[in-house]
């Protein structure tokens, strides 16, 4: 157990530089400590699905049990991914990171005392909170997305032998995270799911977005969750064109 | 304007009387009267080994760029470095490592030389910029829309020298020399890339520097309009970590010198006639000065009851102020001879530009370019993107025209790395309030530099370089 880490340290034991699918992980939230003291360990339970090389996980679970729940994960010998890609926020933010990231800094002195090997199959994980909330006036809007460029293409994962990824979660797949198992079933990666504490993953058939469900999402997006433009995330970038590689709506600027 | 190249020069003499006049022009303090000024050795020897290495590069068709490989066994940490020290918070997007292994070296004179033009062209900008705040038939051709339009007609109280300007200009290595490719003159990126990327990388060689602190200069110009303790929001899509990792350096920067900082969306901002206050819950108030990392044409967006309109006139110091805009987008050249101004710069490093529609279809020497494009997207050159997204983007310029532009094609020169791999390199020169400010540069292996580059820091050469 550590007595102090700085934040570069903490980072390091979730994204060690000698395994294979930790370029993936997220600095974000590590990035806002200076350094954690924590020298609890969080405890492991027992994950529903046992180490197959061959399969990916996405654990997309409410803050810290996504965290919990990628450490059992690592017990069974899944590099877990952290792929939490929202900001701290001022004042009154709609999404709470605070137990997210005391969670990672107890969970890495759990995964410190796992030894996976470099090129144990990962599991990314992602917090189902991540785009709950409605903006209101004086509200800090620190919601965000998954993008396809934020996870590997499918190409690559079939490339390092992966050819089955299970989604583990409590609801139905979230909208973003949709798209990208989309383009993964269509490069032939097969998808499952794991809802609550099912222990048999069940086959997971993701359809293509149809024209009318892509805008009537855009119109959530635009009316329920306010306009992108408005520092909060979702809608369309104002561009008169947009790239095929875009995935819809990651964007750079300056 | 034609262009005036480097093989118009020929001779090493004719390159050092260019050198020397540049050099001359570098000093402003320089009286040609007084001969015992005391820059004036410095500047003649400048001149002729500046003269001299250009015209050697020139006789060997060599850009003046080097890339250094950053040492194999050394790179895992740096990279960890990068993350943390120098905020680069998106190291990986899809399968790419956005973390170069390399670092771009450039000489002493190089630097000099592309810092004097962007000076330059950075002078030139505000001149545009005030000149088309009173032309206001000009908005149309340029692209803005009618949202837009019509704050830039309220912004009565804007003066240069209230406001903190930064710029970025993009400059390319081709076969005619440095070329522009565009000024990021509303909210360029790279601050933390230019500022402390180097120095993270020049701790791995010996005989090399970092170049000028973009964010020292940001800081100075603040601390002329407004005294330490002051509040200073950092306006930006709060949403998008790759944007608050910009403004958490140059807040964390500011903070660190005595300011006090507020990360705001640009809704957070409410303004009571030409004053700024923070709507944010627990962090209510009054704001003293602004840094914007929020494209001005997205604001149109916001929603009414947010009075985005403030921002245009305004009373506090604003990097950048609105104005900045008239001169972001790309069809600026094609209504600057409009505005009776000697931009010489600008007409010699920016290439030719036209109207979509006065280029015939299937011309492979001619590019277009999204007005308002931001990072090299969405702009068409065959060969670095697919033929289906080629003719997209050629239909979309000829449909929307106002909001396209074609700009004639350079011939950017590819620098070799050690390990024999070649990278078009676009390297960005930071302003602030007309002085060079910094340098940042991105790697592709393809001719278009967008958002698949890699960031890679700048060096300067002070000697022969070795890693330590």
């Amino acid at each position: 157990m550590f007595d102090k880490i700085s934040n570069v340290d903490l980072y390091k034991i979730w994204a060690p530089d000698n395994a294979e699918w930790t370029a993936w992980a997220k600095p974000v939230l590590f990035a806002s400590l200076s350094s954690s003291n924590s020298a609890a360990l969080l405890p492991v339970s027992d994950a529903p699905v046992q180490l197959d090389l061959r399969t990916m996980i996405i654990v997309d679970l409410p803050e810290e049990q996504s965290v919990k729940e990628a450490l059992a994960f690592a017990a069974k010998g899944y590099r877990p991914v952290p792929l939490y890609n929202g900001v701290r926020g001022e004042g009154r933010a709609l999404v709470h990171v605070w137990k997210l990231t005391e969670a990672l800094c107890s969970g890495a002195n759990t995964l410190a005392k796992i030894k996976l090997p470099k090129d144990a199959p990962p599991v990314f994980m992602l917090d189902l909170n991540r785009m709950n909330g409605i903006k209101a006036k004086g509200a800090y809007d620190n919601r965000w997305c998954v993008f396809p460029q934020d996870m590997p293409s499918a190409s690559y994962l079939k490339s390092k032998g992966i050819s089955k990824i299970i989604v583990r979660t409590v609801q139905s797949v979230q909208t973003d995270l949709e798209r990208i198992l989309y383009d993964y079933q269509k490069n032939g990666i097969a998808l499952y799911i794991s809802r609550n504490n099912s222990l048999v993953p069940k086959e997971l058939a993701v359809k293509k977005q149809s024209f009318a469900e892509e805008w009537a999402y855009r119109f959530k997006v635009t009316l329920g969750l306010k306009r992108n433009a408005a520092g909060g995330f979702g809608g369309r970038i104002p561009d008169p064109y947009e790239s095929d590689s875009s995935g819809g709506g990651y964007y750079r600027f300056g | 304007m034609k262009q005036k190249t480097r093989k118009d020069a020929g001779s090493p003499a004719r390159y050092f009387y260019d050198v020397l006049c540049a050099g001359l022009r570098c000093c402003p303090n320089f009286n040609l009267a007084n001969s015992t000024h005391a820059q004036l050795p410095q500047i003649l020897i400048w001149s002729a080994t500046t003269a001299c290495d250009t015209w050697c590069q020139d006789m060997l068709k060599k850009p003046l760029l080097t890339l250094l490989q950053i040492p194999e066994e050394k790179y895992s940490n740096y990279r960890y470095e990068v993350i943390f020290r120098a905020y680069k918070w998106d190291p990986q997007v899809k399968d790419s490592n956005t973390v170069s292994r390399h670092a771009l070296l450039i000489t002493p004179q190089t630097a000099q030389e592309l810092s004097f033009l962007a000076e330059k062209l950075s002078l030139e900008v505000m001149d545009m910029e005030e000149a088309l705040l009173t032309k206001l038939d000009l908005h149309r051709a340029m692209g803005f829309s009618g949202k837009i339009k019509r704050p830039l007609r309220s912004m009565e109280s804007y003066r240069r020298g209230k406001n903190i300007r930064l710029m970025r200009f993009d400059f390319h290595p081709t076969d005619e020399g440095w070329r522009i490719s565009e000024v990021n003159s509303d909210v360029p990126g790279g601050l933390a890339e230019a500022s402390i990327l180097p120095k993270v990388a020049g701790e791995l060689f010996k005989n090399v520097e970092a170049g000028e602190n973009v964010a020292e200069h940001l800081l100075k110009s603040f601390k002329d309009k407004l005294k330490r303790g002051s509040r200073i929001a950092f306006i930006h899509a709060t949403s998008y970590a790759d944007d608050r990792q910009v403004m958490q350096f140059l807040g964390d920067y500011f903070n660190q010198n005595g300011y006090r900082t507020l990360f705001a969306a640009p809704d957070h901002i409410q303004w009571q006639g030409k004053k700024a206050y923070s709507i944010i819950e627990g962090e209510e108030g009054a704001i003293d000065g602004l840094v914007r990392f929020f494209p001005l044409e997205w604001m149109t967006d916001l929603p009414h009851d947010s009075n985005w309109q403030g921002y245009f006139d305004c009373d506090l110091p604003c990097c950048s102020h609105p104005a900045a805009i008239l001169t972001q987008s790309k069809r600026l050249p094609l209504v600057w001879d409009e505005l009776n101004l000697d931009i010489p710069y600008w007409k010699e490093l920016l290439p030719e530009t036209k109207e979509p529609k006065a280029i015939p279809k299937g011309q492979e020497n001619w590019i277009y370019k999204p007005a308002f494009g931001r990072v090299g997207s969405g702009i068409s050159i065959k060969g670095a993107i697919t033929e289906k997204e080629r003719i997209k983007i050629e239909k979309a310029a000829r449909r929307q025209k106002r909001l396209w532009v074609a700009q004639h094609m350079f011939n950017s020169i590819p620098v070799k790395a050690p390990d024999g791999k070649q990278f078009h390199a676009c390297l960005g020169v930071f302003t602030v309030d007309g002085k060079a400010a910094g340098f940042y540069a991105r790697l592709s292996e393809t001719a278009r530099i967008d958002e698949n580059a890699q960031d890679v820091p700048v060096l300067i050469s002070k000697g022969v370089t070795d890693v330590r």
